[in-house]
């Protein structure tokens, strides 16, 4: 306690210098006097009386160090010394802080505001759950292709199998139609197991969480915990929501809880806004009828026991895999299950960022360099102005070592400067994903600024700090003080040494920031690549919305009369080219690829088994809307009725693989126990994802056939489609006001999705490769203009003795050639190493295209020019008489 | 040099306590006259070594200093024993004690033998 307790008081005795500095002086006098007055006493003259008290007292000087000492803490106060010293250097050069806050500020900022995205998908990705980086996640796979849904028989069979999970629990969301008896809205429901709450560890602010045994029987337990931002927004936080029935799809619910703020659910970057219990699904989708007995639509999730390593529960998974062919999954000769971390969780957007933010994160680390070259180049520049300064100290007695902390506290305070503004910059440019991500498209992400991140930035500055300002204080102080003190003289030796210094520095800013622009070129090339692949329709014009008949609680016959009048309604707007219905849309993120048991006539599967084939549904002119094209055959028509004869469009795949020279037209087909005919062939197209090849066989059924209540409408404009929104609306919700109408975007929007994450990092790789080039600039103009301003007697003796200005201006600009040359040279080989390893972590990158790395070197080319052009204009105007006098 | 000074201030730390436990708040010079009386002028020591030991007490939170007016009607710092430093002066005046019959069983030890 004792010991501690000094220790606090030494601290703050460090802070109060003057006042207790008069104390004791006050004090010590008075002792003195007193000692005095009493030697007078005893019989002493005074001035003897005074003369023996001093000597009593002992050396009053040395003992005031000696307690000065003990007072505060030394080594602080040297710090303070330091710090007002290096703030008071740097007051005296503005321009000289302003370059180098900016520099550095932009590199410390960028590299804070990729750290918040990790932060975002890394590090606290979940809040509102206990330990999230713990969740493992389970997926489907079936050859290569991974991310697959699991069904409820999947969760069954691992909670009873696996020994390397505590807890496993499942989740999916669905759109629901919420109504609390007033208005109904669509709502994203998440579907979760009855542990979902107690495994996350969520605490709830209101009420409870789900009990296990509230999902153990089907439609038994109709309860809903309200997610905290619905409660606010919709129930104004209602605190007597507890028991409240609400409506979903018509059904009704009693709410139970609700959830702590900032807790939207799992499902990485996706907001859901309540959770229900899993054996409440069937009763929220009539389509699928039960759908814990069948289909594979949950993602499965747990946390593995203490130590368990990935690799171990992926070889138990192995394993079960094989159990799980044989018992009940015998039709799934490739089902395998696959686990991932919470990071690369197949489902929502955290993988995908945390992806990019792999790749962005080299990308700041090399503005960062740059930024510290620069700043080590300005300070090895300023080594020479300071080199009298410095060398007056040594020979005062300074010890190097002493000069070199000051050197480096200056160093620092200029990073905590820069770790300042970088902070600023964070605050602003933290938020980017959201921005590039597209209209329509909500990401949520935990973004905030918090103390993970202020301590992150504290650690970079203090590491940009060592980068950039070791090297320079060790170079300042190495002098030759003889020379140094000669005014002019200047030592040549070290002149040249650190004109080397820094030309390296410049090279490798130059290479760096080429490194940086081919990149950002090859994402560019990528990302345009991917866009204008042709994707097999046409996505220019269309709008699209969905629509759900069963929350709206319509039934079959009338339903079937509302598909039909709303695409004659639309149809008949002077805007509209075409309309139709379909079940599942290209390009777009969630729904479809639901397979169904096929049949081929006169096609025998390599093991007797029934065909599983991805089918969707639509209305007539579907084809025609989206711009498919139809190669063979017709479209539906509204004739081809329930009660017609049951037909079939299948794509080119599908005829290719089993109707080998076959003409398809005609041929029978039994989906889901009914024969039907092959009315129609279509070119393929990209089903899910711009990664080749386009798509499996496929299969459209007629709605007209194959009734379903969920829907999406697609309308083909003449004109810019999103006139047609409040149009479309009407057409729908004219028909019956329940009609929920959602997704409301434009095919492009909706394709668009699929590149967000390829759009967010190569327009940050853009800006980033242009922050390298400017910071580069910067630093290549330091040297050229040190270069010129050190030649000025040189160039005023070479003016004199009869150099033209464009001579001079050579001079400067083939010293910028060189620095420019040699820099290329090792950019192309640093560019060719990062292109090696974007190639490693980008599926589908092509790196051969020789026009980017050319594009790299004149971009570098142009940015050293335009760097040049003031130096060596200075050079060119250089006066002769002012050259030889500034000596 | 650094051992032999902190044994030289645990000590005199231990003179300073017990004089203003004896004597009540006084001031520098009036502890260091008091410590001379008592060891009747056989420990001449610079007054000034006393402040270092007197900041470090008040550091501690042994002690602590108020100025006011000596019997001449001069200012000075009181230093007065506070009751954390009482509780100091108890346990170490006890551990010194044990200290020093130690010792002396020690050195009566030698002469014995």
């Amino acid at each position: 306690m004792k010991p501690l307790r000094r220790a606090w008081r030494r601290f703050l005795g460090t802070f109060s210098g003057g006042r207790r500095e008069n104390e004791l002086a006050a004090e010590l006098e008075a002792h003195i006097e007193m000692q005095t007055e009493d030697n007078v006493r005893l019989g002493m003259s005074p001035e003897g009386a005074r003369r023996a008290a001093l000597l009593k007292f002992g050396g009053v000087e040395s003992m005031k160090e000696r307690y000065r000492d003990q007072r505060g803490l030394p080594q602080l106060e040297t710090l303070a010394q330091d710090v007002r010293f290096a703030v008071r250097a740097l007051a005296k050069r503005p321009s000289f802080v302003v370059v180098s806050i900016f520099s550095l500020g932009i590199g410390i900022g960028v590299n804070a505001t990729v750290f918040t995205w990790f932060k975002a998908v890394y590090l606290n990705p979940l809040p509102g759950v206990r330990e999230a980086r713990k969740l493992v996640t389970i997926s489907a796979a079936y050859r290569n292709a991974e991310g697959y849904s699991n069904s409820y028989a999947d969760l069954l069979y691992f909670r009873a199998h696996s020994r390397l999970f505590t807890n496993l629990f499942a989740h999916e969301m669905q759109m629901l139609a919420l109504s609390d008896g007033k208005y109904a809205e669509m709502t994203n429901g998440g579907i979760v197991s009855g542990n979902y709450f107690n495994v996350l560890g969520t605490p709830m602010v209101l009420g409870r969480g789900f009990r296990p045994e509230e999902d153990e029987a089907l439609d038994r337990n109709p309860v809903l915990v309200l997610g905290y931002g619905l409660w606010q927004r919709r129930f104004a936080g209602d605190p007597n929501i507890i028991g409240r029935r609400l409506e979903l799809n018509r059904i009704p619910f009693t709410v139970i809880g609700v959830a702590a703020p900032g807790f939207i659910g799992v499902y990485g970057g996706i907001r859901q806004d309540y959770w229900v219990p899993l054996h409440m699904a069937r009763a929220l989708d009539s389509e699928h009828g039960d759908r814990l007995a069948s289909g594979s639509w949950i993602q499965i999730m747990g946390r593995a026991k203490r130590g368990v390593a990935l690799a171990a529960i992926q070889s138990e998974l192995d394993v079960l895999s094989a159990q799980i062919r044989r018992d009940y999954r015998k039709d799934d000769r490739e089902y395998r299950a696959v686990a991932y971390p919470l990071h690369r969780a197949q489902r929502g957007f955290h993988s995908g960022i945390f992806q990019m933010v792999e790749i962005l994160a080299a990308a700041v680390a090399i503005i960062l360099l740059l930024a510290c070259l620069n700043v080590a180049s300005l300070l090895i520049a300023r080594a020479t102005d300071r080199a009298r300064e410095i060398s007056v100290r040594l020979s005062l007695g300074a010890s190097r070592g002493r000069i070199i902390r000051q050197l480096f506290t200056e160093s620092v305070v200029l990073a905590a400067l820069s770790g300042a503004a970088g902070l600023l910059i964070a605050y602003w440019t933290r938020s980017v994903p959201n921005m590039l991500s597209g209209q329509g498209i909500e990401l949520y992400l935990n973004l905030g600024i918090d103390w993970t991140v202020i301590g992150f930035l504290f650690a970079v500055s203090f590491a940009a700090a060592v980068v950039f300002g070791l090297l320079p204080a060790i170079e300042t102080t190495r002098l030759n003080l003889v020379d140094a003190l000669k005014e002019g003289a200047g030592s040549v030796t070290a002149g040249r040494r650190r004109h080397f210094w820094r030309s390296s520095l410049v090279v490798g800013q130059v290479a760096l920031s080429m490194a940086a622009l081919v990149s950002a070129a090859l994402f560019a090339q990528h990302l345009v690549k991917m866009l204008r692949t042709d994707l097999g329709f046409k996505p220019q014009n269309v709008l699209t919305a969905e629509t759900d008949l069963f929350a709206a609680g319509m039934n079959e016959s009338r339903g079937r009369v509302f598909y039909r009048s709303a695409i004659d309604q639309l149809q008949a707007l002077p805007h509209v080219a075409s309309a139709a219905w379909t079940t599942f849309l290209p390009m777009s993120g969630s729904g479809g690829g639901h397979r169904r048991k096929m049949e081929v006539q006169g096609y025998a599967a390599p093991d007797g088994k029934p065909l599983s084939v991805v089918v969707d549904t639509i209305t007539p002119g579907f084809l025609r809307t989206l711009g498919i094209q139809l190669v063979a055959g017709r479209e539906f028509e509204w004739s081809d009725e329930k009660t017609a004869a049951p037909v079939m469009i299948v794509n080119e795949a599908f005829a290719g693989l089993y109707l080998k020279s076959r003409e398809p037209l005609g041929a029978a087909v039994r989906v889901d126990g009914t024969w039907r005919t092959i009315v129609g062939v279509h070119r393929d197209y990209y089903y899910r994802t711009p990664i080749p090849p386009p798509q499996g066989p496929s299969a459209f059924l007629p709605m007209t056939q194959d009734y379903s209540t969920h829907a999406i409408v697609v309308v083909r404009t003449k004109t810019d489609p999103s006139l047609l929104a409040v149009p479309l609306r009407q057409a729908i919700q004219g028909f019956d006001a329940n009609l929920p109408v959602t997704g409301m975007m434009t095919m492009e929007e909706n394709v668009g999705y699929q590149f967000i994450d390829t759009k967010i990092v190569t327009g940050t790789l853009i800006l980033f490769a242009d922050i390298a080039s400017i910071l580069a600039a910067i630093g290549l103009y330091g040297v050229l203009a040190t270069f010129v301003n050190q030649r000025r007697s040189e160039f005023g003796v070479r003016t004199a003795l009869g150099a033209t200005p464009s001579d001079l201006r050579s001079m400067v600009l083939f010293q910028s050639t060189r620095l420019t040359l040699i820099g290329v040279a090792a950019g192309l080989l640093l560019s060719v190493a990062c292109a090696q390893l974007l190639q490693s972590m980008l599926e589908g990158l092509s790196t051969s295209n020789p026009a980017i790395y050319a594009a790299g070197a004149l971009g570098v080319a142009i940015m050293a020019t335009l760097s040049a052009v003031v130096p060596s204009r200075t050079a060119a105007r250089m006066d002769p008489i002012v050259a030889l006098r500034y000596e | 040099m650094k051992d032999k000074n902190d044994v030289w201030q645990g000590t005199l730390a231990l003179m300073v306590l017990k004089t203003l436990d004896a004597m009540g708040p006084q001031h520098g010079y009036g502890i260091a006259r008091r410590i001379e009386q008592i060891s009747a002028d056989r420990l001449a020591v610079n007054h000034g070594t006393l402040y270092p030991v007197l900041l470090k007490l008040e550091q501690e939170g042994s002690i602590s200093a108020k100025w006011g007016t000596s019997e001449n009607n001069r200012k000075a710092k009181f230093y007065i024993l506070t009751k954390s430093g009482r509780k100091q002066l108890e346990s170490e005046t006890r551990h010194w004690l044990e200290t020093t019959e130690i010792i002396a069983r020690f050195i009566a030890a030698r002469q014995e033998s």
